[in-house]
């Protein structure tokens, strides 16, 4: 009877894994919690899931054990585990998790990890960048209207790991969109506020706010915190003890609504 | 913890937990699989007999037998009380977590966008030169000074039962009874085929029973994991005083890879999103983790002495951490995977 138990529980188990799965899978929540490249992995995972925790579910009662009397050693269920106690460590912080998640950061986690400073030549995988020239640059981008090149948040910050990137970028008028806020280091003329985008590398637990400062002229604009803004203007950089930041020099700032979740933490 | 947000906590752990979620039923069920499928002699029958070729083979046979360390600790047991020599079954034991496909490929996936041939190709290496130097260090320690009485008495019951049952084998079963079990042998066409059923049943029972163990640990680690990841946050100066520094900084997420526990087909996504460390920490994370953890040291009690236990984890953490923190400053891999990324890039155009 115990035996039985143990099955029902654990196929039930896999059975609610795979369902969580599925159920983000088809949510419009799951670009919040997963990069689109690891998207198709959690379908695949819950529909296994599911079929593994139906198979043994169905065939609980089934008997499959090996009638030797010799030694055959290979019992394929023993475990050390006590099942109900693995079922709770497995189910309850699931449970609580989806009770309690809002799919996104906390508003003062995220105003505590958008005021950290990166240093973007410590990201040592900026050396994948390519060889970047005017011309690539002219290629590779489109222009706004007045001319800027549109260009996303993150690639400006990296440029600044990069001296080419920096020689070729300085002085040029780009365009981008991210969040708003005050600008907590480096500001010693109070002019300045930042920009900064959550970007995912693979889940949202690795999130980081790459951030930008941004320099204006005159008055501050008069946003509510984390406002999604679409920003033009000058890039320069400075140079602060032995690392190297990303500025620019604001010509026009505008409120946007926030992009979709497929875009947001890109 | 001033920053503790139950729901930051809840959308870490959500997201963790489906990212890796089908890499570890992936694992698992492979694992259920070759446990009711492959026999357990084939093994020896497959290895050489001159011992320096069979450890360095060894080391390789995650490619062909993937499993994570959670699972291949009962497999090497059984195969040590079948008699496989300590030096192959230890290499096997460590370097199989980091030397197969499915971890290949999750570190390969983590580390997309940075520098990810250069990490994969080197934790293989040095999971595998890890895990071979042990395996040769182990052919110069006797036998019994590593693995448990209990073990030692069942290896030498086993090779007399084998004996007796390489010539009596036929002859145990009942006409109506069938064994599928992982020996090798065929008893009864005829049955067997019959109960080709009953055998998937029992790889899927195995792979399940697999998956509840693994998830347990898993279940944890990710806990630990959002958790350390809102922490770092709030002590983003401190652990960034470490992990500007690499010596500090590997010991610090080795430390880390033994509490977390986490399975080694996804602790590839955890040691990704560790930004401020350098890769060096980051490699000491992903090849210490499989090799010794919480978990693994309980397990690793039901097959080694606990003197040799102590003195194994203790040589096992410090090797990682030199082995890594010289890796970390050898760049000759580095420059070379960087050339073929950026040729590929410069072909496909852009950033």
């Amino acid at each position: 009877m115990w035996v039985y138990l143990r099955r029902i529980l654990f196929s039930c188990c896999l059975l609610a894994w795979g369902g969580v799965m599925l159920y983000f899978y088809q949510s419009v929540f799951i670009d919040a919690y997963l990069a689109p490249k690891f998207q198709l992995t959690v379908l695949l995972g819950g529909l296994a899931s599911c079929v593994v925790g139906f198979f043994n579910l169905l065939t609980y009662r089934v008997e499959s054990s090996c009638y030797h009397d010799g030694d055959c050693s290979h019992d394929h269920e023993s475990s050390d585990l006590n099942p109900i106690m693995a079922l709770c460590v497995i189910l309850l912080p699931l449970g609580f998790s989806f009770h309690w998640t809002e799919h996104k950061i906390d508003e003062a986690h995220l105003a505590r990890q958008s005021a950290q400073d990166i240093n973007p030549a410590s990201m040592r995988f900026l050396a994948n960048l390519p060889p970047f020239t005017k011309e690539t640059l002219d290629e590779t981008r489109s222009k706004s209207v007045d001319g800027f090149y549109q260009m996303n948040l993150l690639e400006l910050f990296y440029s600044a790991g990069d001296s080419e990137l920096e020689r070729v970028f300085t002085g040029l008028n780009f365009e981008t969109e991210a969040m708003l806020r005050d600008e907590p280091n480096r500001n010693p003329n109070g002019d300045r506020m930042r920009l900064y985008r959550m970007f995912m590398t693979c889940c949202a637990a690795d999130m980081k706010a790459i951030p930008m400062s941004v320099k204006f002229e005159g008055e501050l604009p008069d946003y509510d915190i984390n406002t999604w803004v679409k920003v033009g203007g000058e890039m320069f950089y400075e140079h602060v003890e032995s690392a190297t930041y990303p500025v620019m020099k604001i010509k026009r700032v505008e409120e946007i609504a926030p992009p979709e979740l497929e875009f947001r933490y890109k | 913890m001033e920053s503790f947000s139950q729901s930051t906590f809840a959308y870490y752990f959500l997201s963790l937990l489906i990212e890796g979620a089908p890499f570890i039923l992936l694992g698992t069920m492979l694992s259920g699989f070759i446990d009711v499928y492959m026999p357990s002699g084939m093994l020896e029958r497959v290895l050489p007999k001159r011992k320096l070729p069979t450890v360095l083979l060894s080391g390789l046979l995650g490619i062909v037998l993937p499993v994570c360390e959670c699972a291949v600790v009962p497999v090497i047991r059984r195969l040590v009380a079948k008699g496989l020599p300590i030096s192959c079954a230890f290499t096997y034991m460590l370097a199989a977590p980091i030397v197969n496909p499915v971890t290949i490929l999750s570190t390969w996936s983590a580390f997309n966008e940075q520098q990810a041939l250069y990490i994969t190709l080197s934790r293989v290496g040095i999971g595998f030169l890890v895990a071979v130097t042990v395996g040769l260090l182990l052919m110069l320690v006797p036998i019994e000074k590593v693995i448990r009485k209990l073990l030692l008495a069942k290896i030498s019951a086993s090779n007399q039962e084998e004996a007796r049952s390489e010539r009596t084998h036929d002859h145990e079963h009942l006409p109506a009874q069938t064994c599928y079990g992982a020996h090798g042998r065929t008893h009864d066409a005829s049955a067997n085929k019959l109960d080709r059923g009953k055998q998937l049943m029992r790889a899927m029972r195995s792979g399940m029973k697999d998956f509840m163990d693994v998830a347990v640990y898993f279940t944890i680690g990710v806990c630990f994991t959002a958790m350390f990841n809102i922490m770092q946050v709030s002590y983003y100066e401190e652990i960034n005083s470490y992990a500007a520094d690499p010596l500090k900084g590997t010991f610090l997420l080795m430390g880390l890879a033994f509490v977390l526990s986490v399975c080694s087909t996804s602790d590839a996504f955890l040691a990704a999103s560790l930004g401020a460390f350098s890769y060096a920490s980051k490699m000491a994370f992903m090849v210490l983790g499989p090799m010794l953890d919480v978990k693994l040291l309980f397990l690793y009690q039901t097959i080694m002495r606990k003197r040799f236990l102590a003195i194994f984890c203790v040589a096992l953490f410090f090797m990682v951490g030199v082995i890594c923190i010289a890796w970390g400053e050898w760049d000759a891999l580095f420059l070379w995977s960087q050339e073929i990324e950026r040729n590929s890039l410069t072909q496909k155009g852009g950033i």
